[in-house]
């Protein structure tokens, strides 16, 4: 282990910029803008799950006083709707004729104030004709089930093909070489990522060009989507992400709202403004899907796992992932592959996911896409399998963990022609403090033994999680150093939370060997800052952070090479500190970096990028997460008492940020894990639970202190050893709760969000001998 | 949200006058805490809202000035104390414990700092399907979403009247298990009658289904609470989901009076499970006479849901229940 290098700011707790303006109020968000002139609009939403619209009545709210405009699917481009709609199949307009779930857009109004808006959107009158629904995923991709979608209900599959799958070795031979074989089936809820902002946008046409403000994470990819949809050049558009009140995935992707009041401003030529209710936001925002998962495992006595078997069914919605593809292609490409990695050395494995179209709201991407929909499975089979032969659950999953320089499979699966090595693996560092912290050989040795109807009980779950350096993303950051000596770092990446901005302060003053408070940011304004794929993927330190540190350094080379020539030295006997040229012989300043800018002409420009399949590396995030939990066999009741985070951060280059994301992550989790999901009417498949009272997202009186460890072991996959941290917290909680409860009852809790009702009835269920699982 | 006028009314009197209309034409406002999201989603649509937070009568908790056949004097609480006041009242809390406790599990600090206990009596009931807009008994149709759909957390385990949907009050069950009284004011006069009679389950009032059987022009100004016998221990379980900000899945009020180890006087009163504060005398009739037992409790709890008949997604309800209410009566019986 290589010593870790002294570094004056990275590395330091600095105050997030942000946090005061946050706690205060004073923050500005996507509901702070109001312009002169500007319409509100609102949307009217489907009550029905599938229908066809055979009429749409708008006469007599476009006869109210006050009302600009009304928008049906006769009055939208007929084009395509999405960030990359070619590439998907979705094939979704603005609106259309038809309707598939209960609160899709149906009509858009705009008028003059909040109350006439709301009498017009009361006066629009929609004739549907209801068509026959598919509600449940596995029923759907049955062949004789109703089919939704041009291209079938099971995503991206062809007929009778799986929506992604992998397959290594023979799991047949691996069964007839199983002491033990364990089935069981895991379920998880489809839940919403709850950000305390909903969905909100503002945009002006000037006649040329359209701006739009947006609470969201990728305002590149919402100008290319609008770009494309309202028949303007990519240039023509400016898309400004404001400070996001929350995102958590679900803002990844172009949602509606941002069309609609774009077209609205470009046909009234007056400003326009939309703001979601908390309803809306959870009926047409999106919701990371529900799966159900068969699982058939197989382990020797001597514990060694021979065989894997997996068949998924995923609730995709009908629209997948606000039609970016996130569903349609990334979430089952990667759930089946994602977690394998973490025991890549299973030899056998055959899993098959299936994500279904369904007319319940759009899933998609949502904190740790790819692992969250899948971990749960494999994490409560870990435990299962190591109940099943008496072996210590941490042991046994190390003797199947990836290690440091294995070859990366994701990238395959991915469909790019090499893998590449990956970086350090700090997995048994996650376990080990994990195990210290918690107290590991407290653990009951023979689950359930405790008497009395309040059991205690501890259990874990690894975790795995990209960290960054998902191939396909790209971030670039330009520094500028002007004439007057000002430093700013323009960057696309908006600020959903994980206050970057500070970080990529603290990556150019050590950089530039300046203070920071020399230093400003710009970011996510299309116009004014080059490319960010935005705070996907764990990529935000991981890959802005990256091109900040090599926009940073070219800036530096720049300034060095003209320093030399207006001072007449050579460029090696130059250093930059203090915003300072020095001459390293004699440690003496030569010319102001101001001076060296003005010698320029003006300003000195450094440009970086991160490009993730240009690098030469490959980073996963690891975790250990553990939990102790109380669990009243009488009520269901579960009592989380600690819960233990040791996460892989490689370096933590600001231990107060990094601590946060691990404490929000953890904090998500806990939601998933104990209250949240969504509720679906089984008749109508209207979404019950709508707003914060029902969604049960926990409170502080829920959570225990999250115990976040930081394991810094550095990664040479980034300039100052980083890895993005900021999903990987969420996904073991679950498990390693599900786990907990399992030590303390001997009961199987399978189905998350485990709720007095689950809980009770896994106890009842074990009571009987009956089992989860059944043959795939 | 379709315009409204609001009338600030000084006095019951102003009030009562202010309330005069046909059905559904005015509410009474306080709190507000459950009408006015009532109002946001149009599932209310009054003309006039009646602001009762200006009636001095209707605030404070004081003694009653006329005594009782037992020598103690009953309590009288103004229907505008905040569950917040009610939760600290240190009267309260010793001598009515499960009515403070009932009060300090309402809702969240925010929600109890203004909401009312007359608002918390006569709130309506909080169900998914009818927040969804289904239109069901209460929202202009002929169905109980709860029957067929997802009872998990709003169902009733014993039938009710049309709307299955559980009366939502903590505060309301522990009032029972005291034998509290509302004082009602109407155009016809005053008068007092059993809380269990304010609160009977859903109701036909003038035509329209309520969750009390106050009539529109009628308004709820106290609550009395009779002196309860010298050694009387009582507490309230609530039990949820979330810690905080969250209805019953079920909830027990229960009120035990002693004579050395035995038990006198027993009241139990289920919440959460049903469409009104629901009490169980068959379980109380088990306990009176009697020293506490494990195996007393039990038998008590049991018998404090014979004739549940829960829904296929809520049945786990008569589970909890039972153990909240075998706890309660172990807890006042020997402690702990």
């Amino acid at each position: 282990m290589t010593q870790a290098p002294e570094y004056a700011f990275v590395g330091q707790r600095v105050r997030p910029a942000n946090a005061v303006a946050k706690g205060t109020g004073a923050h500005k968000y996507t509901a702070d803008i109001n312009l002169p002139g500007m319409l509100w609009v609102k949307v009217v939403r489907s009550p029905h799950a599938r229908a066809r619209i055979r009429a749409i009545h708008t006469e007599e709210a476009r006869a109210l006083p006050g009302v600009a405009a009304v928008l049906t699917y006769q009055d939208v481009p007929d084009r395509l709707w999405g960030a990359n709609p070619a590439a998907t199949q979705e094939g979704e307009r603005i609106f259309s004729d038809q309707v598939n779930f209960v609160g899709e857009a149906v009509a858009a109004v705009a008028a003059e104030d909040l109350d006439v808006l709301e009498e017009a959107a009361n006066r629009i009158r929609v004739e549907y004709e209801p068509l026959p629904m598919v509600l449940d995923p596995e029923q759907g991709a049955r062949p004789e089930a109703v089919q939704l979608h041009a291209y079938g209900n099971v995503v991206q599959g062809a007929p009778g093909q799986p929506s992604g799958q992998n397959k290594r070795g023979d799991v047949a031979r691996g069964f007839a070489e199983a002491d033990v074989v364990v089935e069981r089936t895991y379920r998880q809820l489809s839940v919403h990522g709850v950000p305390h902002e909903p969905r909100g946008a503002v945009a002006q046409w000037d006649g040329q060009r359209l701006t739009v403000w947006q609470s969201t994470q990728q305002p590149f990819m919402i100008r290319n989507g609008l770009a494309a949809v309202l028949g303007l050049a990519q240039d023509q558009v400016r898309v400004i992400a404001t400070n996001a009140g929350g995102g958590f995935g679900i803002k990844n992707s172009p949602s509606l709202e941002g069309a609609i009041v774009g077209l609205v401003a470009m046909q009234t030529g007056r400003p326009a403004k939309i703001w979601y209710t908390r309803e809306e936001e959870t009926l047409d925002g999106h919701v990371r899907p529900g799966f159900v998962h068969y699982v058939k495992a197989g382990v020797t006595r001597d514990g060694r796992i021979t065989a894997v078997q997996v068949r998924s069914y995923g609730d995709n919605g009908y629209w997948g992932g606000n039609t970016d593809g996130a569903t349609g292609i990334a979430i089952p490409r990667d759930m089946c592959v994602n977690v394998m990695e973490l025991y890549n050395k299973i030899a056998n494995v055959d899993w098959e996911v299936y994500l279904v179209r369904t007319n319940h709201p759009r899933a998609g991407a949502y904190r740790a896409r790819g692992t969250g929909e899948a971990i749960f499975a494999i994490e409560c089979m870990m435990e299962d399998l190591a109940s099943a032969i008496g072996a210590d659950p941490c042991e046994l999953r190390l003797r199947h963990a990836i290690r440091t320089g294995d070859q990366a499979n994701i990238l395959k699966a991915r469909g790019f022609a090499d893998t590449k090595p990956v970086t350090i693996v700090a997995f048994p560092d996650c376990l080990a403090e994990g195990q210290r912290a918690i107290g590991w050989e407290r653990r009951n040795r023979e689950p359930g033994s405790a008497a009395g109807p309040i059991k205690r009980g501890i259990g874990m779950a690894g975790a795995i999680h990209v960290a960054g350096s998902t191939p396909s993303l790209v971030a670039e950051c330009r520094l500028t150093i002007d004439a007057a000596g000002g430093i700013r770092l323009a960057n696309g990446h908006p600020d959903q939370g994980s206050e970057l901005q500070t970080t990529l302060k603290q990556i150019v003053a050590e950089t530039l060997r300046m203070p920071m408070s020399a230093i400003s940011t710009i970011n996510a304004d299309t116009d004014e800052c080059p490319f960010d794929v935005g705070p996907i993927s764990s990529g935000g330190a991981f890959r802005t952070g990256t091109a900040a540190f090599r926009a940073t350094e070219a800036a530096k080379a720049r300034a060095i090479s003209l320093a030399a020539e207006m001072l007449d030295q050579p460029e090696g006997a130059l250093a930059i500190a203090d915003g300072q040229i020095w001459l390293e012989a004699t440690n003496e300043p030569l010319a102001t970096l101001a001076e060296v800018a003005a010698f320029a002409g003006g300003t000195i420009v450094g440009e970086g990028r991160y490009v993730g399949k240009d690098e030469p590396v490959y980073t996963y995030g690891f975790a250990g997460t553990f939990a102790e939990v109380d669990v009243d066999v009488e009520t269901g009741g579960i009592d989380v008492r600690r819960l233990v985070c040791a996460v892989d951060v490689g370096r933590a280059l600001n231990p107060e940020i990094v601590e946060g994301q691990i404490e929000g992550g953890v904090a998500q989790g806990f939601g998933t894990a104990m209250g949240e999901g969504m509720h679906y009417d089984p008749r109508s498949g209207a979404t019950l639970n709508q707003w914060f009272l029902d969604l049960k997202t926990p409170t502080t009186k829920d959570m225990p202190r999250v115990e976040a460890i930081l394991i810094e072991k550095g990664n040479e996959g980034h300039p100052f050893g980083a890895k993005g941290c900021s999903e990987i917290p969420l996904v073991g909680v679950a498990p390693a709760i599900r786990n907990a409860v399992f030590n303390a009852t001997g009961v199987h809790v399978d189905e998350i969000p485990m709720t007095p009702d689950r809980v009770l009835a896994a106890i009842a269920q074990e009571a009987t001998g009956a089992n989860g699982g059944r043959a795939p | 949200v379709r315009p409204f006028q609001q009338v600030r009314a000084r006095t019951v009197d102003e009030a009562l006058e202010a309330l005069d209309r046909g059905p559904g034409q005015a509410r009474i406002i306080a709190g507000g805490q459950d009408l006015l999201f009532r109002i946001k989603k149009q599932l209310v649509e009054p003309d006039v809202l009646v602001n009762v937070k200006g009636v001095a009568e209707l605030d404070g908790l004081a003694e009653a000035a006329d005594g009782e056949a037992n020598g103690g004097r009953p309590l009288v609480a103004g229907s505008l104390l905040t569950l917040t006041q009610i939760a600290r009242d240190p009267t309260l809390r010793a001598r009515y414990t499960a009515v403070a406790e009932a009060a300090r599990e309402v809702a969240s600090p925010q929600i109890r700092n203004v909401g009312t206990l007359g608002g918390n009596l006569c709130q309506d009931v909080w169900c998914w399907y009818l927040q969804a807009g289904f239109p069901c008994w209460k929202h202009g149709g002929r169905v109980c979403d709860l029957v067929l759909g997802d009872a998990r957390y709003y169902g009733s385990v014993f039938l009710g009247h049309r709307c299955q949907a559980n009366h939502p009050s903590d505060v309301a069950p522990a009032l029972v298990a005291f034998d509290a009284e509302a004082e009602i004011a109407s155009p016809h006069g005053d008068r007092r009658i059993p809380l269990a009679e304010l609160l009977p389950g859903q109701v036909e009032v003038d035509g329209v289904l309520q969750s009390h059987s106050l009539r529109a022009n009628e308004l709820l100004t106290r609550v009395r609470l009779p002196a309860p016998p010298a050694d009387t221990r009582s507490t309230y379980r609530k039990f949820r989901v979330r810690g905080s900000w969250d209805f019953a899945i079920a909830a027990a009020a229960v009120r035990l009076s002693f004579d050395g180890a035995t038990c006198q006087d027993a009241r139990v009163v289920l919440g959460g499970v049903a469409t009104h504060p629901y009490r169980a005398p068959a379980a109380e009739a088990l306990l009176v006479g009697e020293r506490i037992t494990e195996e007393l409790a039990a038998a008590a709890a049991a018998k404090a849901t014979e004739g549940a008949r829960p829904f296929p997604t809520n049945a786990y309800k008569v589970d909890v229940v039972r153990t909240l209410v075998k706890r309660a009566i172990l807890q006042l019986a020997h402690g702990g």
